[in-house]
């Protein structure tokens, strides 16, 4: 039935830093654990039964099977409420809901994924994707931001990925305090867009940040040459069903959470109220 | 389709029979101009000329507020599993058979919204003719009449009801009581020709809205906005009375003693504040006239692109109800001039 979740188990929690973690799911349905399936940059509703639902990205990857991973932060009611719960609680959830990247798209081209701090959540589900199929992209390279070392999530898989030589990744943070050790790029996210130095032609472009990473990096590949209609970006809105029926969602004409939440930068701007 | 008739003297005692087989709804008068639907009890409390109630029939598919389903440690999930009853609503006017072929549209859009289908699959619809007052806006809006979602449709005449039988179930509805309906005659289809002219005659008022989508998207920075957004209260009003305004709210609440949860889901307005506020603390739509130029361009521009048609249904009650007095119409045009 429409609006009505599966329950799931949350398995395991992983601190990741103190205003984010990593959660992980199973549905306690086994038909629903075995036939669950998603894109990269879908989402599901997620349920803290008592205290409401909100959308959320999925971090896994859409190859591993048998449970879902939402990486959080603890910003609101329902996310504070699930950073309190332990492991074994029940909560529900329904989805997956929206479009997802375009995969088949990007497959056959190079691709550049450019993440700020809480925006490689969603990116993280693509970047597993391409690791399962390596060989269906072309040049891949990753660059990732956040304000300093201590709050680069997932940081060592992001290391991993930066010592791979089939991927080009770099990191970025915006200082680095004394005493900490970092061996990335210190300065801006838009700085490393140069460093990693992809092909305009033939590369798809994966965006997902804040508002002010959107605008300095937007403005950054627009400056480079990249077309709009190759930029996605991952809007946030505020959602109730998920269904393109509570209204809550729409920018300008359109339902993000069934038309989006993934959109091309030309498509984006040709929506009103778009920030 | 076919046509018969039945004289107004039988009309009492064929709702009668149809409210023995089925949950049968009429308009019943409230106020000392307000209207509602209303269980039936007895033809003498049915409002005949009524032509509009104050809360449109979407109440009856997609209630104010319902639960969804209920949640306690231990059971986990249970929805309801009543069956609703087969109902009959009678007296809808063309502008509320094309509200519900609106909602129809949304509620099927991507996945189907079982909530709103399990009423709405057993509900029928008996249509009645109306003639204008000073809000009606159908003419304008293209819903003065409707060749489809109603079962029966009765069309008054001076002695008879012309009602055109459009379903199987408008069928067994005749078929309930066959000794009340006959073959129309020669004069009685002269007298419904006559009558369509007349009611063409008797609208009054006529909101233009040739290229208004167009028109709305060129004055998307018009001050018109502003100015309208000054008077307007932001009591949503105009939303709750809106037979195709359908935006909701989904939320808990858990009984303290049993602990059990209950999700729920109301009906919510696009021009409240926090209706595009999200965690964090970002309004995507917070200024006032942003607000309610909104519902205008939902209304004609979103929704069309989405759904093939604009959801002004020509009803009346937003202007009608408003207690700042702001009438789409004067909206309307403002926005040509």
């Amino acid at each position: 039935m429409s609006l009505v979740p599966q329950t799931a188990t949350l398995v395991e929690k992983r601190y990741l830093d103190p205003q984010h973690s990593l959660f992980r799911f199973v549905f306690d349905d086994e038909g629903v654990r075995e036939s669950f399936s998603f894109s990269p940059g879908q989402f599901v509703m997620l349920s803290i039964f008592g205290v409401g639902e909100a959308p959320i990205s999925i971090t896994s990857g859409p190859d591993e099977k048998g449970f879902v991973e939402l990486c959080v932060r603890q910003a609101g009611r329902v996310t504070g409420a699930l950073h309190a719960l332990e492991e074994n609680a029940t909560v529900g959830l329904r989805g997956p809901y929206g479009n997802g990247y375009p995969v088949d798209v990007m497959e056959g081209g190079n691709l550049l994924i450019v993440a700020g701090g809480l925006g490689i959540a969603p990116l993280r589900s693509l970047i597993r994707y391409v690791l399962y199929r390596r060989d269906r992209f072309r040049e891949v390279g990753i660059g990732y931001g956040a304000r300093n070392p201590e709050s680069v999530l997932f940081s060592g898989e992001m290391q991993n990925l930066v010592a791979r030589t089939d991927i080009k990744c770099i990191l970025s943070v915006d200082s680095v305090p004394e005493a900490c050790r970092w061996d990335g790029h210190v300065g801006r996210v838009t700085e490393i867009i140069d460093r990693i130095n992809m092909p305009i032609e033939g590369t798809s472009v994966a965006v997902c940040g804040p508002p002010v990473f959107y605008k300095f990096v937007l403005e950054k590949l627009l400056s480079l040459g990249y077309s709009k209609g190759s930029i996605y970006m991952s809007l946030e809105r505020r959602m109730e069903c998920g269904l393109g029926k509570c209204g809550h969602c729409v920018v300008g004409h359109k339902y993000t959470c069934i038309e989006g939440p993934i959109f091309t930068y030309w498509d984006a701007i040709n929506l009103p109220e778009i920030f | 389709m076919i046509f018969r008739t039945l004289t107004k003297e039988s009309l009492p005692g064929f709702l009668d029979t149809v409210s023995g087989s089925y949950r049968l709804v009429v308009p019943e008068q409230k106020g000392r101009d307000t209207y509602a639907f209303r269980p039936y009890s007895g033809f003498h409390k049915v409002a005949m000329g009524f032509l509009r109630t104050v809360i449109p029939p979407k109440q009856f598919f997609f209630p104010p507020r319902e639960g969804l389903f209920q949640f306690t440690t231990g059971a986990g999930i249970e929805t309801a599993t009543d069956e609703p009853p087969s109902s009959i609503i009678f007296g809808l006017h063309p502008c509320d058979l094309h509200g519900i072929d609106i909602l129809d549209r949304v509620f099927s859009y991507g996945e189907r919204d079982t909530f709103y289908w399990r009423r709405r699959e057993k509900t029928g619809f008996i249509g009645l003719s109306c003639l204008p007052d000073k809000y009606c806006l159908c003419k304008s809006m293209h819903t003065d009449f409707i060749v489809d979602i109603y079962d029966l449709f009765l069309y008054t005449l001076d002695d008879v009801y012309m009602v055109s039988v459009r379903t199987a179930l408008g069928d067994d509805l005749v078929r309930l009581r066959p000794d009340l309906f006959r073959e129309p005659t020669a004069g009685e289809i002269a007298e419904y020709k006559d009558r369509i002219e007349e009611r063409e005659a008797k609208f009054t008022r006529i909101m233009d809205i040739t290229n208004l989508a167009d028109l709305l998207t060129l004055e998307y920075k018009s001050d018109v906005w502003e100015r309208f957004s000054q008077r307007c209260l932001f009591c949503g009003s105009c939303v709750m009375v809106c037979p195709t305004c359908q935006c909701f709210d989904v939320f808990d609440s858990t009984d303290p003693l049993t602990n059990t949860t209950v999700r729920w889901r109301r009906w919510d307005a696009c021009m409240r504040k926090d209706y595009a506020l999200v965690t964090g603390g970002h309004n995507f739509r917070g200024a006032r006239p942003e607000r309610f130029r909104f519902r205008y361009l939902h209304k004609e521009i979103g929704f069309a692109e989405m759904h093939g048609k604009p959801t002004c249904t020509g009803c009346g009650r937003c202007s009608e109800t408003c207690p700042a007095g702001i009438d789409m119409v004067e909206v309307v045009r403002s926005i040509r001039e």
